[in-house]
């Protein structure tokens, strides 16, 4: 009889891959077809994952192209997490790394920084904090779920200018390469991840309030109106950037 | 072995068994995403809810908003799928410490996980891998369950779990497997009665002879849910409504157990929340007729 051990380092070579089926099955007295069926939720399990958190990398790349992706990323950046999600982090650092070595054709470094986008995503939409009610602020203060992103490609306007996964496919080209911040957070009030692209006005409020400094020096260093500087934050309270008391008036 | 929970027969001949002294929650489903808006106009169909651990261990969000309602409106038990108790090495210290605190927050009456292992060699599976049914395998995991129940401070059960694939080393049958681990770890067992349909199915077996094989006085609580039937083999897919066979043999339990705790589990394909009612609503349906049919016998 083979000890628990011995068993175990069968099974998981299976599951891994690192063993054909047939001979792990005699070597383990079981039906190949149905350790083919473990073999095959292991490795469904990840792919699923993928697929839930990747949805526009995979619609652009296409199925052929992505479920490459996904069988080489099972082989060579195995689950070390309990949480399935977590196993997903990897993906846009391990694409990367493909791309560099010359391993990813038909892969972008633009699915990069898609992929970036979308983990962090899901990493604001489970994100720990509590984004308050203006009536519990004594003054603005930034949205604590904000996640700053730099990014290689305007990936936020390909994201507005796609808002349905749906109607995302290979034949859509890749914008061109230029750097840009996102913006992520959850919207006050709901649950949904608002994303922007970093503009001017968004950047001066978040360092304004972030500084917590008053407008009308921040005005002036910037040589603008305090009407302007006022504008900017007020639009960074309108799309919950910033969060602010009710009755917040004059800084 | 403790001589009040040694069961020969099918049936305890006096009075309900005292399920580790463990209250009879009612019937309850699983808190998931998809009822997150609806379940709370519809709280009175349901007596309690179960919780897939792992899925609110790492979360804030609106899971743990969810979570935080939930705790507040109704008794909240513990399930996870990621303690790999069988595994070659012991389950993971920080694995176990979010647990623990989970099982705190929400006031946890007790927790569950499978029998099985769900990772080896630091890799996760995230999928639930039969153990040989072995002397070997009893010791490793009573002795674990045994502590783990001691740490977390409130009682542990363990699953049946649905398994495909029966290795030549099982010396042992399933039954005495189970009886075996949670007699030793002096835990619970929680009841998958579509796992024992589906197992039955797969390999052969008489699931009402495996049934009463098993240590009935420690089922805290018992799971139903849908399978998937293939042309080699039956999927246990929680996809699906419990069939007609998985209702008598829920029956034909409970008839042996008295009332215990019941959840509905379905994690693909989830309906509305209506339909998980009208589908407790058959269980709540199954579970007074087995009570009729048993009460003879656990009543004084
Ligand atoms: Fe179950």
């Amino acid at each position: 009889m083979a000890s628990l051990k011995d068993l175990a380092e069968t099974v998981h070579a299976a599951l891994r891959r690192e063993l054909d089926t047939d001979v792990a099955a005699a070597r383990l007295g079981v039906d190949p077809a149905r350790l083919g069926i473990y073999r095959g939720f292991v490795h469904d399990h990840v792919s699923g994952i993928l697929d839930k958190l990747y949805p526009y990398v995979r619609a652009h790349l296409g199925s052929q192209i992505w479920a490459e992706l996904v069988a080489a990323y099972f082989r060579e950046v195995p689950a070390r997490h309990w949480e399935l999600n977590a196993c997903g982090e990897a993906f846009p650092a391990w694409l990367d790394a493909r791309i560099a070595a010359g391993d990813g054709p038909g892969v972008d470094p633009f699915h990069v920084a898609l992929a970036e986008l979308e983990w962090e995503q899901f990493v604001v939409y489970m994100h720990a904090a509590t984004v308050p009610a203006g009536e519990h602020l004594e003054a603005p203060v930034l949205n604590p779920t904000l996640s700053l992103l730099d990014l290689a490609y305007p990936v936020v306007r390909f994201i507005v200018d796609h808002p349905e996964v749906g109607d995302v496919g290979p034949a859509i080209p890749v914008p061109a390469a230029a750097r840009r911040l996102a913006l992520l957070f959850r919207r006050p009030g709901t649950w949904r991840v608002a994303y922007y692209q970093g503009s001017d006005d968004l950047l001066f409020a978040l360092k304004v309030v972030h500084e917590q400094i008053p407008l009308a020096v921040a005005a002036e260093a910037v040589h603008q109106p305090i009407a302007v500087a006022r504008a900017a934050v007020d639009h960074a309270i309108a799309v919950g950037l910033v969060l602010a008391p009710p009755d917040f008036a004059a800084w | 072995m403790d001589p009040s929970h040694a069961t020969t027969g099918p049936v305890s001949h006096r009075e309900p068994p005292r399920r580790l002294g463990q209250p009879n929650l009612g019937f309850g489903i699983g808190l998931r995403g998809a009822h997150f808006d609806t379940l709370w106009d519809h709280a009175e169909s349901f007596d309690f809810l179960e919780i897939l651990s792992e899925n609110f261990m790492a979360f804030g969000g609106k899971p743990r908003a969810m979570l935080e309602r939930a705790a507040a409106t109704f008794p909240i038990v513990l399930h996870g799928v990621s303690l790999s108790i069988g595994g070659v090495a012991p389950p993971d210290e920080g694995y176990l410490r979010e647990l623990f605190a989970l099982i705190r927050a929400v006031r946890a009456p007790w927790f569950s996980d499978h029998l099985c292992f769900s990772s080896n060699f630091g890799v996760e599976y995230h999928d639930l891998l039969p153990l040989p049914f072995t002397e070997e395998a009893i010791e490793l995991v009573a002795g674990r369950a045994r502590e783990l129940q001691e740490r977390a401070g409130v009682p542990f059960l363990l699953e049946n779990p649905s398994y495909y694939m029966r290795y030549a080393d099982s010396a042992l049958d399933e039954a005495t497997f189970l009886r075996e681990i949670v007699e030793r770890a002096d835990c619970g067992l929680l009841l998958d009665v579509n796992n024992v349909w589906v197992n039955a199915c797969n390999h052969g077996y008489d699931p009402r002879a495996f049934i009463e094989a098993l240590p009935l006085e420690r089922v805290v609580q018992i799971h139903m849910a849908g399978h998937l039937v293939l042309p080699d083999v039956v999927i246990d897919t929680h996809g699906a409504p419990v069939i007609d066979e998985v209702l008598d043999l829920y029956a034909f339990t409970i008839a042996r157990t008295g009332p215990v705790t019941t959840l509905l589990e379905w994690d693909h394909d989830i309906p509305t929340i209506e339909v998980m009612a009208a589908e407790t609503d058959k269980i709540r349906a199954a579970a007074a007729r087995g009570a009729e049919q048993g009460a003879a016998s656990w009543r004084p």
